[in-house]
């Protein structure tokens, strides 16, 4: 006489087993949806200005004093990057900047407290100035945002965007991302250039 | 036996993650933010002004800031190419070491990128000049003692003031 609990036993330990079986075959799953950097998305940072240029604002920072310098979203300063990708997807954009900007080997006497500050202008504008124009900050301490490479301004939202396939090209769209900030307080640092890179990492976001 | 198949487990969730960051597109920009510090402005008295008799006229003592070998000699040591403003006195007083009598004194400076004297062109009481590409600026100093006819023998000694800032 088999019992029932015994029954349960002996299945329930089949249903982990067969669990575990399925899972490890997981590597071999089918990705769909998922782009490529070969599917589209290009960034161009324009030669001018080139980099974000604290001289263009102050030409010479004085070493010993709490100064700051500021270059805001307005300012001819600004550095922009211009994002081309998909029109009907969404983006991630990743900012990855310095809390110091440094000269030498960095480190105290060497090194000036840097915050960088990002916007981003997703309404289709041919250029930088008019996209500057209807750019959103993004508040001070976020590093990474999700918006789509084309707002939509009115209307309901869109059907899911097409896949990839052969013979199809996706509506393209340009959006930018403008880059300024804050330099200071200076203190009493050693003279010099001081410099600091700024990574910007852009995919099609996943969900 | 299940503590194995955990262990199975376990990898074949990891193996799935790096699949997916493989097939996540990415592509990166990277921005260069870049500032000049200067410190402060050095100013190096590097010869001295120095009167002697054979600079002695009838009634005034010349010396010329761009000839003459008495001048007195400032070198401005700064940033590479900044702008600095460089200012001046036109007339101090030269003191008798006993107080006993005084001279006026009227400056006369002369400038140049290049340690050169003859190079050099006279300065107002404020300018503006440009450090060379090596952060430096030469000065040298002359000027003119009036009413010699009356002076007591004796050392004279004045203070020279000038005021080097950057233009920021």
């Amino acid at each position: 006489m088999i019992s029932f609990t015994h029954i349960l036993k002996q299945w329930g330990m089949l249903i982990l087993l067969s669990a575990f079986v399925v899972r490890l075959g997981v590597a071999q799953k089918i990705n769909f949806g998922v782009y490529t950097t070969s599917q589209g998305i290009s960034l161009t940072v324009p030669s001018t200005p080139g980099f974000l240029d604290f001289c263009a604002r102050q030409q010479w920072i004085g070493s010993g004093s709490s100064a700051t310098v500021t270059i805001s979203l307005n300012d001819i300063e600004t550095q922009y990057i211009k994002i081309i990708g998909d029109a009907t997807r969404d983006i991630t954009v990743t900012v990855s900047a310095p809390i110091y900007m440094t000269t030498g080997a960095g480190g105290p006497g060497m090194q000036i407290p840097f915050t960088c500050n990002f916007a981003y202008s997703n309404l289709g504008n041919g250029d930088a100035t008019s996209a500057k124009a209807g750019a959103v900050e993004v508040p001070a301490g976020f590093t990474a945002i999700t918006l789509p490479m084309l707002r939509r301004t009115a209307g309901v939202p869109a059907p899911p965007p097409t896949p990839a396939h052969g013979g199809y090209t996706a509506p393209q769209a340009t959006a930018y991302l403008f880059l300024y900030g804050k330099l200071g307080p200076v203190g009493s640092v050693n003279s010099g250039t001081y410099t600091g890179t700024i990574n910007v990492s852009v995919n099609y976001s996943t969900y | 036996m299940m503590g194995h198949l955990k262990y199975l487990f376990a990898i074949s969730l990891l193996i799935g993650y790096i699949a997916d960051a493989q097939n996540t597109g990415q592509v990166v920009a990277k921005i260069t933010a870049s500032a000049n510090v200067v410190g402060n402005v050095d100013l190096i008295v590097m010869k001295d002004l120095e009167f002697e008799v054979s600079n002695l006229s009838s009634t005034d003592l010349i010396v010329d800031p761009q000839r003459d070998a008495h001048s007195g000699q400032i070198k401005i040591a700064g940033y590479p190419n900044s702008l600095v403003r460089i200012t001046n006195e036109k007339q101090t007083i030269l003191q008798h070491e006993n107080g006993q009598s005084q001279l006026y004194f009227t400056y006369n400076v002369s400038g140049s990128t290049d340690n050169v004297q003859v190079k050099s062109i006279l300065l107002t009481q404020n300018n503006e000049v440009k450090l060379s590409d090596g952060g430096v600026y030469y000065l040298w100093v002359g000027g003119q003692v009036s009413g010699l006819e009356n002076i007591i023998p004796g050392n004279y000694t004045m203070e020279l003031k000038i005021d080097v800032e950057y233009i920021l």
